[in-house]
């Protein structure tokens, strides 16, 4: 296991590498140049071309690429271009938040789709599988830059019930992880429904219910964890999504987290805001990927992670 | 007997009004975006500056129609061409109750010249003329240019920074700013900056509120929600001006301002394409723009037609100058007369066609389809490619547009005709972006700068006004107004023209 778990973090350096590289060839040749973002419309030519001097923004792409990975080996990720600081520091008083929002809309993610998987299981056919179906529909074809809107609409206008925007108090987190967590939760509910009807025709079910076993102990002792282990694949790729994918979610409830700082970077072309961005989200994407890996060990001891 | 009642009357009145002071509610308000520095010296993009307008005192100020006011400078003259000697208010104090020197002004402008500051200041080429600034007695600073320039008071809105606590590198810590204006920057992070008034300001009345919180707010429909939900007190210039009449009919308690702005939105041409090169052709353009329906159901009534770069407020403003109202009958002419005739009459086959790139902002894009729809009546088919902000900037400064539009805002002096029209300022140098190269204008731009007496330089801008009306470099299509949306418990709330938000010092909230 611990040399699995080496394997797989020594694994990250490429691979992160290999994602900065990609997106700084792309962003490196997007029209648009930071010199003039930083100085200003009334910087002279030579002012402008001994900044992008000093910043390295003349050499050619590939080398602008090793220089960057030169500063990463030395520990740093650079500085904002924008705001004149460390990015390290802009991430750090960013992550925070976005986890955050992650975690809790995974929770509720959580919360919603195995009560209304296992009901639309146990009810297959009946009006219960419908409905819960109806739900896992809705939530995945209702893009969340409406969902959201209309959240704020109901709860915050009409209501008055939970606030608008912001990361204020633990009432700011319902609006936005909702928004988040509705598609997958639709998407796990549905999962859930399906891996427990596979794992309802197998043998060992009969034999359960042969021995006399009521259905609440099969269902919670055997049928679940059986079928959880697809359900843990999704949630760990998912919960990797959530992490760099809410920049809609943070725009809309304006939550101080990486998806609109990334945003930032890329409209001012912060050429090291966005590639420090890029390479702590394809990293949390593989640890949350090897974290799946060995929670498959724990849910089923057959599993072996090599 | 009667005096212990006078004196209890005095001090009940004395108390219950810093009572009401004290308890005035914050006022909160909500900006697009957050100030990229806390540092004046380096506050280039608008909300920095709207912030170091609430913080920090500058030798100059505007009032809110645009006018230059002395903030801390009492008065100015020119003792000659490029001598500018500022007198300054005696009494002006930092945050700290440290007092205002000489000192500190010459400290804060000699920045932009230190070639030791390791970390460039964008606002350094606002200073390029300037030679030295020197201290003159207890209460006089000069500052040495290296040629006439009447502008140059204009860029006096630097922030002024104690001597002792300039260093040579961006201050990004509330704790290590202090500065001169009616508020204290007290707290920032991601999402919220916390001004509480500045107890020793002394340059004006001290601010009427108790905190002002401001909230970065990045998407608009966010910030209209947040109003409606009382969250917010104050958006300025950043509701859609679709949701106007919607807040007029069903939220009574929102307040709508509106007054003229300092901006003007054109239509600019690349001189080097045949086509719009072509001066006819231009004429044709501003002819068959249809601008006051325009104004009336796209931008609301929320803006008045433009005769020129300038606004019909601004003192240099030429009155004579010849209306260019909407006229298809004069645009068809006009584009016969360039040798762009019909092919068909009034069939489908356009004359030629054109590229119109402009921002994805909607309302950029709405507009530009409405002035496509107009320029189509009159057989020029127009194809309107919204584009990326950066991507567009790059390719109207790379040359690579033939018809474009943007906004010129917040200009204070006429000077402003150079940066946009002379041979000198062609991209990167300056923002001619349409590459306009006209001698006789050159020299009259030249001549309006260096000019220091206020009546020849009216004169010679009320000329500059003429060729460019004629020759149409751009078409000037409207001033837009700068409106607000307030909270109706918000007391002595004005609009500033530029759209800072100066009258916060002034401005209460009722609980």
């Amino acid at each position: 296991m611990i040399s699995f778990i080496l394997r797989r973090l020594l694994a990250l350096v490429p691979v992160g590498l290999g994602v900065v590289a990609i997106v700084s060839l792309l962003i490196l040749t997007v029209p648009g140049d930071p010199a003039d973002q930083i100085l200003g419309p009334y910087a002279t030519l030579e002012e402008k071309n001994e900044l992008r001097e000093n910043m390295g923004l003349n050499d050619p792409i590939h080398m602008q690429v090793l220089n960057y990975y030169k500063q990463i080996l030395s520990g740093s990720l650079g500085t904002s271009l924008i705001y004149r600081k460390p990015v390290t520091a802009l991430i750090a008083e960013r992550i925070q938040p976005t986890v955050e929002l992650a975690v809790v809309s995974l929770i509720i993610a959580i919360l919603i789709s195995i009560p209304l998987g296992l009901l639309s299981a146990i009810y297959a056919g009946k009006a219960i599988d419908y409905g819960a179906m109806g739900f896992a529909l809705m939530g995945v074809a209702i893009p969340n830059f409406w969902l959201g809107p209309m959240l704020v609409l109901l709860f915050s206008i009409e209501l008055g019930w939970l606030p608008v925007s912001e990361r204020v108090s633990w009432a700011s987190y319902v609006l936005p992880s909702l928004t988040l967590g509705t598609a997958l939760a639709a998407a796990l509910s549905r999962m859930t429904r399906n891996s427990m009807l596979d794992n309802m025709k197998e043998d060992y079910v009969r034999t359960a219910k042969a021995k006399g076993n009521t259905n609440l102990v099969i269902i919670g002792k055997h049928v679940l964890r059986n079928a959880s282990i697809p359900l843990v694949t999704v949630v760990g790729l998912q919960f990797g999504v959530l992490l760099t994918g809410a920049i809609i979610t943070e725009r809309i409830f304006d939550w101080p987290g990486l998806g609109t700082l990334i945003l930032d970077g890329i409209n001012n072309r912060d050429y090291p805001l966005v590639q420090g961005c890029v390479l702590v989200f394809s990293a949390s994407y593989l640890m949350v990927n090897l974290i799946t890996d060995i929670s498959y060990a724990f849910i089923d001891p057959r599993i072996k992670p090599q | 007997m009667k005096r212990i009642t006078t004196f209890l009357t005095y001090f009940s009145l004395i108390f219950t009004s810093n009572l009401a002071l004290a308890e005035s509610a914050p006022i909160v308000v909500a900006w697009e975006s957050s100030p990229r520095t806390i540092d004046p010296r380096y506050a280039q993009d608008a909300d920095s500056q709207y912030l170091e307008n609430l913080t920090h005192c500058s030798i100059i100020d505007f009032d809110k129609n645009g006018s230059t006011i002395g903030d801390l400078a009492k008065s100015w003259t020119w003792t000659t061409d490029t001598k500018l000697e500022v007198k300054l208010h005696p009494n002006a104090k930092f945050s700290d109750g440290t007092p205002v020197t000489p000192k500190d002004v010459k400290s804060t402008y000699d920045f932009f010249k230190d070639e030791k500051v390791k970390d460039p200041s964008p606002r350094k080429g606002a200073f390029t003329l300037l030679k030295s600034v020197e201290v003159s007695g207890k209460d006089k600073v000069i500052f040495n240019l290296t040629e006439p320039d009447s502008s140059f008071i204009t860029n006096l809105v630097v922030g002024i920074m104690p001597s002792v606590k300039s260093s040579g590198v961006m201050i990004d810590s509330p704790k290590d700013i202090v500065g001169c204006g009616p508020f204290i920057l007290a707290d920032i992070n991601v999402s919220e900056l916390t001004l509480t008034p500045n107890p020793n300001f002394t340059l004006r009345s001290k601010p009427v509120t108790s905190k002002i919180i401001i909230k970065i707010v990045k998407d608009e429909t966010t910030r209209f929600a947040k109003l409606r939900a009382g969250e917010v007190d104050i958006v300025q210039n950043a509701i859609s001006r679709d949701s106007l009449d919607n807040i007029k009919k069903n939220h009574p308690s929102l307040k709508i301002y509106k007054r003229p702005g300092l901006n003007t939105a054109y239509l600019g041409f690349n001189m080097r394409d045949k086509i719009v090169g072509n001066a006819k052709v231009r004429q044709a353009i501003s002819a068959a723009i249809n601008k006051e329906n325009i104004i009336k159901y796209i931008l609301k009534d929320l803006a008045i037609p433009a005769e020129g770069l300038l606004t019909p407020n601004d003192p240099f403003f030429n009155k004579a100058l010849k209306k260019q109202g909407h006229d298809i009958k004069l645009a068809k002419k006009l584009l016969d007369e360039a040798g762009f005739k019909d092919p068909d009459g009034d069939g489908k086959k356009p004359r030629f066609e054109l590229v119109y790139k402009t921002t994805t902002n909607k309302t950029r894009v709405t507009l530009a389809k409405a002035i496509a729809a107009d320029l189509r009546k009159v057989g020029i088919k127009v194809a309107v490619q919204p584009l990326e902000w950066g991507r567009f900037k790059a390719d109207v400064e790379a040359g690579k547009v033939q018809m474009w539009s943007l906004k010129w805002v917040g200009f204070k002096d006429p000077d402003i005709f150079r940066y946009a029209f002379a041979t000198e300022s062609f991209p990167p140098s300056g923002g001619n972006r349409g590459w306009y190269s006209n001698p006789k204008l050159d020299k009259l731009m030249t001549q309006g700068k260096t000019q220091t007496n206020q009546d020849l330089r009216i004169k010679t801008y009320g000329e500059i006004q003429e060729i460019v009306s004629k020759e149409l470099p751009y078409v000037f299509l409207w001033h837009e107004e700068v409106f607000a949306v307030v909270n109706k418990n918000i007391k002595d709330f004005e609009l500033y023209a530029d759209g800072r938000f100066a009258s916060l010092s002034k401005a209460s909230k009722e609980k």
